[in-house]
């Protein structure tokens, strides 16, 4: 009998470590880094009520990036979008390791769709250019002249969630409603102007 | 419940005097099935006197009146009864007990040590809250709450204080899991314990030093000594999330080996509030344990060991993002989303697994002296699952093994209680969770001296007891550098290394005062301390459940607590009260609190931090247990818990202190037959609201005070070999109403549940 005990206690002390192991740095792969939101002037043509964009030449394309530690663009960026216009709008993305990342939200379309808060729909159009209505590429057609602050916001929605979200529901101010958390929550300020603005 | 079979062996007439009317008797207790002596037992006479059976297990009472004798008999292994003798001339006569079985048996209010009152779970509450969780099992002692993180977690709280300030003391050994997560609930299997308990001082000399809150005593009863099988079998029924449990225990013994063995499976699955469905948030549950014994002579061994593995659904909505997040499902009440029926349990989820083996021995040295010792090794492994942006959601997000091992040896007298413990707990963070764990690895040793000691003096007691505890703790981890930034504009991290010592000294000083035979007044004082947890210290992370940014601090010092616990026991033929009275003043009160001024500014928004910090605070309260005999067949119980708890540096109210709760029953007992006992009960619990609150410390004010009724109706069988049928039927929340608790962490979110009709049956061989 007391050979078993012996034993018991041999092994359990062999195949128990009495200290921690050395920790393992993780890459968080979870979170991102940086991202920048690129506008490009397009021309819009519709044909049999299908609306198709061009990249409109001669124009440069505008872009605001977001970084730590504030995430906001630095004091006094503002960007002038003219009224008439449209945009593409696309999201770049890094991960923590400063890694593309923005192709993860097409990845898992059910969870995500991007929402553009902060303009009404008298002064702008939005429209998701892709498919499943992520949002991490859209364009945007200014309507008339306004001042504001617009906020991108990428959800990460709950299962399930997603089904009850419309394509009409992008500048929806009671979005909190689509459970969920923010993947993304970018603010910027943006004029947007007649083509004659000088500034 | 078995019948007292009074043999009478003999009857002699001795030193009988005419002139004084005076009889004395003497006997022996012994068991009725062994028929071996039964030491210790208490022997009752009327309210008046109450002698001790000797280690021969005999006892001897003289001077007692002619007529009517009552007697109660009581042993803290076998059942208590109850006999009436019609003394004519002095008596010598054998009393039979009947051992307790695996039956869920026990008494109300029992005496712990000498100055220390335990609240022990009575067996009808037990077989009502069959199928629950240990928190909600415990939740009908005065002075016991529970702290929700929505419907599927809980963790019992005392006079509150919980999580790493209450120690789980399971089978004789400190149960250690990751209590510092306000959503991590202990791993226990209440079936494989047929005695619970509640300590609400701080037994800080014998169990160790961090229970400034309390402790919860689970303990196996003895095994049945005259049976090679015997055993239950336990099945019960839920509607309020279609679930179902079966517990099954078998025990026995044979020559000087004895054995249990019990296995528990649990499932359900979506619960119910009063009107919709709350998503995600099925269980399952599958535990086992086994007790071996050998005994021979003076020595004892036991093996005991035991796994509780769980998978919890969490509430999807409640895992979301910032504070507008939180603000925007205050605001409508309920969840946005409908939920349907469902078993199926996804992200956000827990699975939990422990495994505890124990190996005890003890050497009874000779009638007054004792060595107790074990050796003990536990592995907790707790995998906590997300909704993830990148990583499939089978990946977890936390990935945490704890493993401890503690070794004791007591030398104990009568009344003298000596002993060394020691413990090596190791914390490792499994990699590949594509996450930086929220608290590093660590190594936490403790090595601690103690002794106690009790005076008798008259019919009174006085106890005192010192511990001296000595901690290390070397932490390792990777943490965010936030102060600095790398070319690239991401947060750098660094290796984060730190080592530091604790020690410190408890002690405990009590008395017990036998007013009169039917009152007791026990006072206890107690000092107790407690090392900061890693968490506290290190943590560094966003937490979902909150929408909170939370920070440890590492310069955070240990707290110290002093408890002050007077106990009013008075027990009459009609009436047993208890009340506690408790104050307690804590020294470097640690807590999570928000800093108004100081948001977390990250790529998904801002949020709020919660930093650890510490200030001095002082708790007390009263609690109240009455059980009034109204009739013959009529009960009322009565229970009352009231604490006050305040932050005495910053003189402002504490977050997450329960308000004042009443409960209370009728219970109608009746008989079907001889053979038959049954009652019916009807039981109210009145939850006041929590007007004590500090505005703007959280993103709700305390919801509403509310009303839940229960009923309940058991029956119960025996044949004539012995075994028992039990059958009972409840309704819980019977009126389906629609309630949210203060102390329920997911409040901001959904409702608590609504209307549980549970049958359960329980057989017993």
């Amino acid at each position: 009998m007391k050979n078993y005990i012996l034993l018991a206690l041999i092994s359990i002390f062999t195949f128990s470590s009495c200290t921690k192991d050395d920790p393992t740095q993780e890459l968080d792969q979870e979170q991102l880094n940086s991202a920048t939101l690129i506008f490009t002037p397009v021309v819009k043509e519709t044909k049999d009520g299908k609306a198709t964009y061009t990249p409109m030449q001669g124009e440069e394309a505008h872009s605001i990036k977001f970084e730590a530690p504030t995430y906001l663009p630095p004091v006094g960026t503002h960007l002038h979008l003219h009224v008439g216009h449209t945009y593409k709008l696309e999201l770049k993305t890094t991960d923590f390791a400063g890694r593309a990342s923005e192709q993860t939200f097409l990845n898992r379309p059910e969870n995500h769709q991007a929402f553009l808060l902060g303009a009404e729909n008298t002064e702008l159009d939005f429209v998701y250019a892709d498919e499943t209505n992520v949002g991490i590429t859209a364009y945007i057609t200014v309507k008339q002249e306004a001042s504001v602050v617009l906020n991108y916001v990428m959800r990460h929605l709950r299962p399930n969630v997603k089904k009850n979200i419309t394509a009409e529901d992008w500048n929806n101010t009671e979005y909190t409603k689509f459970t969920g958390d923010n993947d993304l929550d970018l603010k910027f300020e943006v004029h947007f102007v007649d083509e004659d603005h000088g500034h | 419940m078995t019948r007292i079979t009074l043999i009478f062996i003999n009857l002699f007439i001795s030193f009988l005097s005419f002139g004084q009317q005076k009889i004395d008797i003497s006997g022996k207790v012994i068991n009725k099935e062994t028929k071996e002596i039964v030491v210790h037992a208490f022997l009752k006479v009327g309210n008046q006197i109450t002698v001790l059976t000797n280690h021969q297990g005999e006892f001897h009472l003289q001077d007692l009146p002619l007529g009517n004798l009552n007697l109660d008999i009581s042993h803290i292994a076998y059942a208590s009864k109850k006999i009436s003798i019609d003394l004519s001339k002095d008596t010598i006569f054998s009393i039979e007990l009947t051992p307790k079985s695996i039956n869920l048996d026990e008494i109300s209010i029992q005496k712990v040590g000498t100055t220390n009152t335990a609240n022990t779970l009575k067996i009808e509450q037990r077989k009502e809250s069959q199928g629950k969780n240990l928190a909600e099992v415990l939740a009908d002692i005065a002075g016991v709450s529970t702290l929700k993180t929505g419907a599927t977690i809980a963790k019992p709280m005392i006079n509150g204080l919980f999580g790493n300030r209450i120690i789980l003391l399971n089978n004789g050994t400190r149960h250690e899991s990751q209590q510092w997560g306000l959503d991590h609930a202990p791993e226990i299997d209440p079936f494989a314990y047929q005695k619970i308990s509640i300590l609400k001082n701080a037994e800080a000399i014998r169990y160790g030093a961090d229970a400034l809150g309390g402790l919860v005593k689970m303990e196996p009863q003895d095994i049945v000594q005259n049976k090679l099988v015997a055993g239950s079998v336990n099945i019960g029924a839920n509607s309020n999330g279609r679930g179902g449990f079966i517990n099954t225990q078998l025990e026995g013994n044979k020559n000087n080996f004895s054995y249990r063995a019990g296995i528990t499976g649990i499932k359900a699955g979506n619960l119910k509030t009063s009107d919709y469905y709350i998503g995600n948030t099925g269980k399952t549950e599958l535990n086992g344990n086994i007790l071996l014994q050998y005994k021979k002579n003076n020595h004892k061994i036991d093996l005991y060991t035991s796994h509780f593995g769980t998978e919890l659904g969490i509430f999807q909505g409640a895992h979301i993002g910032t504070k507008e997040d939180i603000f925007a499902r205050i605001a409508y009440g309920r969840p946005f989303e409908n939920y349907d029926f469902s078993y199926a349990i996804t992200a956000p989820k827990q699975t939990v697994n422990h495994q505890l083996a124990k190996l005890g021995y003890s050497y009874q040295i000779d009638n007054n002296q004792k060595l107790e010792t074990y050796y003990s090794i536990q592995k907790n492994h707790r995998r906590e699952y997300d909704l993830r942006r990148v990583q499939s959601d089978n990946t977890p997000m936390a990935d945490i093994v704890l493993t401890t091992q503690q070794l004791e040896a007591v030398y104990k007298n009568r009344n003298t209680k000596i002993g060394v413990f020691g413990s090596l707990q190791i914390n490792n963070n499994t990699s590949g969770t594509g996450t930086t764990p929220i608290i590093p690895n660590f190594d936490n040793h403790n090595v601690a001296l103690f002794a106690s000691h009790k005076i008798n003096y008259g019919r009174h007691y006085a106890e005192i007891g010192a511990r001296y505890d000595y901690k290390y703790f070397d932490a390792a981890g990777y943490r965010f550098a936030h102060d600095q930034l790398n070319s690239d504009g991401s947060t750098p991290q660094y290796l984060l290394k730190d080592r530091r010592d604790f020690s410190n000294f408890s002690g405990v000083i009590g008395n017990t005062l036998s007013l009169f035979q039917a009152l007791t007044w026990k006072s206890n004082l107690a000092l107790a301390w407690r090392a900061p947890s890693a968490s506290e210290l290190y943590s560094d992370g966003i937490h979902h459940g909150t929408g909170t940014y939370e920070i440890g601090n590492i310069n955070l010092q240990s707290e110290q607590g002093l408890k002050w616990v007077n106990t009013i026991t008075y027990k009459n033929q009609w009436l047993n009260l208890n009340a506690d009275l408790f104050g307690q003043v804590i020294d470097n009160y640690i807590y999570s609190q928000p800093n108004p001024d100081a948001v977390k500014q990250t790529i998904r928004g801002t949020f709020p931090i919660f930093q650890y910090q510490q200030d001095d605070a002082v708790f007390y309260g009263l609690d109240l247990q009455a059980e009034v005999q109204l009739t013959q067949n009529w009960d009322y119980l009565l229970s009352f818990s009231s604490v006050r708890a305040k932050n005495t540096t910053k003189n402002s109210y504490l977050p997450y202190i329960p308000a004042d709760r009443v409960q209370q029953a009728i219970a109608y007992n009746f008989l079907l037959r001889d053979n038959n006992s049954s009652y019916i009960k009807l039981k109210h619990q009145y939850q006041a609201k929590q007007s004590r609150y500090e505005a703007n410390s959280d993103f709700a004010a305390p919801p509403a005070g509310y009303h839940t009724f229960d009923i309940i109706a058991n029956t119960t069988w025996k044949t004539q070999q012995s075994r028992t049928i039990s059958l009972l039927l409840s309704i819980e929340n019977m009126f389906n109403t629609a309630y949210k608790d203060y102390l329920d962490r997911f409040r901001y979110y959904t409702h608590s549940i609504g209307r549980n009709t549970a049958i359960k049956i329980n057989y017993t061989f």
